[in-house]
């Protein structure tokens, strides 16, 4: 390459100001059209303090010299570097980063476009304690439209490792992505996550600013367009993630995932732990797809059927894990539970009358005392599991000291999703996408990928038993509803995440084991517990609507619709 | 006394215990073949029967319940449409004057107030 990393004397014939933003633009071969436009953004700028990096990766088409000669002396800011031979994307960023001398670099890609006031309002939030900044971002479609914004969560750690939910805008202070070592050959097309895999590793959390302030291009051959149209990147985006686990020191693998961009991480359990189930119950039955069941019999035979305990009771599971059930049965149930319960689960099973009024939380406060495993699962009664794998799953999860709390995907009897994790926004509580087709990826793939949440349901929850006790168990001021989100909020006052996955799930045949409906003193009381915390949810997005859990925008936040290529070569505007 | 209801071929037959006394085994055996019905299908039988017919109705419910979610999915996409449509015919509505004060205040609480607090934090934490 031709350029070296500038001081205010070296490069620039008049002494200036170090700026504060230094915009890194790697081209080749781009549209004319679309090059302008991205760097016209650039000049437009209200914010004053940046000078433009443009790498030009020796582009075969005579049209990008002429549009960045063009470009080149009207903001005194920019400096072009030609590279002689074409090096990849990596490579060129590399250049450009070496050639920056701001204090911040702003990653833009060459046909991008930026917000007037992109660069002011990251401006407006750079804080002393944060190295990297992420805004929200939608796509531009061909016809020049505005669509499909994405407005993304509060840094989400998890759900980096199973895809670049950040994308654009980015913008890092220039030491750390020194310090990191900029960009890696090899990655190209997945160069960017890995970068931020990187820098999470030394300067997470990311401060995230909930404004639109890019619109990514959505041109046939881009991945804004198809995320299928460039396979390559995503195997490479995958050796990015297992890279990252090897360095975090997470036992993990990472292979792409069943959608384009997501990546399955998969966590071998150690040490052949100990899984307490606690299953509070009454011995409700119901009918169940025609047939009546005990619930509670269902609930833990589905557990250990799939895992070959079934008939060996207190054998080691598949996958290397130990299971004990804990059955808190309420004084007076009919006999048959416990002895089908026996029948069922052998020596595995503990059982612990419950003689009280019902109070939820005390069921399993006392059922958690009277286990002995490393891990707490919270089960419901009314539930069966779905995937035999989901054990192994959360328990991978919750190996990581840093996570307190792991939720997994619960369908209804019909197979909509119950939960996909808890929203608390602006005071409302619900389950993200109630109601949803349980197989569906959901907005921005978040059905799709492993990702912190405010909350799970304690319906299905996989806890470490030192982070049960550390949090004090179960508050038993809430006896019915939202015991599990007040536990929830304790885990994660404790500094621990909590993380959801699609990769365990069961069937919640919720409200056929009893009615419980919500008492406005509970709304009161975990108002008054967690006014704030359940007021703004740091994993939704302050743009999106009121009282909904379902990634609907604020009114006229939502844009037009998406640009797409029909499979027979249509084009469709949504 | 209890009453029990024994389907089979259409016909009910209800049997009538009187008493609590143990029934003799042959008694229990023709009770339970009562119960089973002329064809005397093996439990296994009725066992695999009940699975199937569960399977089924799994199968059917679970169509159901993709289109009730792909229904819930399409009310999203309605509602956003409505709550747009809604605010573009209350502006229509508006005064120029009215519409000149409705920006400047959604300028002023989405706009001005973040970046003023921004700066005061700043300011604060400098």
């Amino acid at each position: 390459m031709n350029g070296n990393r500038c001081t205010t004397s070296e490069q620039l014939s008049t002494p200036r100001a170090q700026p504060r933003f230094s915009v890194l633009t790697t081209v080749y071969d781009t549209e004319p059209d679309h090059l302008r436009a991205c760097l016209a953004s650039v000049d437009a700028q209200t914010e004053q303090s940046w000078e433009h990096i443009v790498v030009d990766d020796c582009s075969q088409r005579p049209e990008v010299r002429a549009v960045l000669a063009e470009f080149d002396g009207q903001s005194g800011r920019r400096t072009v570097i030609y590279r002689s031979d074409n090096g990849g994307i990596a490579a060129a960023s590399n250049d450009a980063l070496t050639a920056a001398c701001g204090e911040f670099v702003v990653l833009l890609d060459h046909d991008d476009v930026l917000t007037v006031d992109a660069l002011a309002a990251m401006g407006g939030h750079l804080r002393g304690d944060a190295d990297v900044y992420y805004s929200d971002h939608d796509l531009l479609r061909p016809d020049g439209r505005c669509a499909s914004p994405m407005y993304k969560p509060d840094f989400s750690l998890e759900r980096l490792r199973n895809h670049n939910y950040i994308t654009h805008l980015v913008v890092a202070r220039r030491t750390v992505v020194d310090q990191v070592g900029g960009f890696r050959s090899g990655f190209d097309g997945a160069q960017d996550h890995d970068l931020l895999l990187r820098l999470a590793e030394v300067s997470a959390p990311f401060d995230h600013v909930p404004e639109v302030l890019l619109h990514w291009r959505q041109s046939p051959a881009s991945v804004a367009s198809d995320s299928m149209s460039k396979p390559e990147a995503y195997n490479r985006g995958a050796r990015a993630v297992g890279d990252h686990l090897t360095r975090c020191g997470i036992d993990a693998t990472a292979e792409p995932g069943k959608y384009a961009g997501i990546y399955r991480i998969r966590r071998p359990v150690r040490d052949r732990p100990t899984v307490s189930v606690i299953v509070p119950t009454r011995g409700s039955r119901g009918r169940i797809w025609g047939a009546e069941r005990i619930f509670v019999h269902d609930a833990v035979a589905s557990l250990l059927r799939v895992t070959g305990q079934h008939e060996l009771a207190g054998a080691e599971l598949v996958g290397g894990i130990d299971l004990e059930i804990v059955a808190v049965i309420d004084e007076g149930t009919d006999a048959v539970v416990e002895r089908g319960l026996r029948s069922i689960a052998g020596d595995a099973l503990t059982v612990v009358t419950y003689g009280r009024p019902f109070n939820f939380s005390e069921k399993i406060n006392v059922g958690v005392a009277a286990s002995s495993g490393d891990y707490v699962l919270l089960l419901n009664d009314d539930t069966e599991l779905l995937n035999p794998g989901s054990l192994q799953e959360m328990v991978g999860l919750a190996q990581d000291r840093s996570v307190g709390m792991v939720g997994a995907k619960l369908l209804f009897e019909d197979g909509r999703l119950q939960h996909g994790g808890h929203v608390y926004h602006r005071g409302f509580i619900s389950h993200a996408l109630l109601g949803w087709p349980g197989d569906h990826p959901g907005p921005y793939r978040a059905l799709a990928v492993e990702r912190e949440c405010s909350g799970v349901t304690a319906a299905a929850a996989l806890v470490r038993r030192d982070v049960f006790d550390e949090v004090g168990g179960m508050n038993e001021a809430f006896a019915v509803n939202y015991n599990d989100v007040d536990f929830s909020l304790r885990v994660r006052a404790s500094g621990r995440r909590i993380i959801w996955t699609p990769h365990a799930s069961w069937y919640h045949f919720e409200q056929q084991s009893g009615e419980h409906p919500i008492l406005d003193e509970e709304i009161l009381t975990v108002q008054q517990l967690w006014g704030r915390d359940i007021d703004v949810d740091p994993f939704y997005n302050s743009n999106l609507a009121p009282g909904r859990t379902d990634w609907l925008e604020l009114p006229l936040r939502s844009g037009a619709p998406p640009y797409e290529v029909l499979p027979d070569g249509r084009v469709s505007w949504g | 006394m209890a009453a029990v209801r024994v389907g089979s071929n259409l016909t009910c037959i209800l049997i009538f215990m009187t008493d609590a006394t143990p029934a003799e085994p042959g008694d229990e055996l023709e009770r339970l073949r009562a119960l089973v019905g002329p064809s005397e299908i093996a439990y296994e039988s009725l066992q695999a029967d009940r699975d199937a017919a569960q399977q089924i109705a799994q199968a059917a419910m679970a169509e159901t319940g993709e289109l009730n979610g792909r229904l819930t999915e399409m009310s999203v996409q309605l509602s956003r449409a409505r709550q747009d449509q809604d605010v573009l015919l209350l502006r229509a509505r508006m005064t120029p004057w009215r519409r000149v004060v409705n920006r400047a205040k959604r300028r002023w609480s989405t706009s001005i107030v973040p970046r003023a607090s921004h700066v005061v934090d700043r300011f604060r934490s400098s």
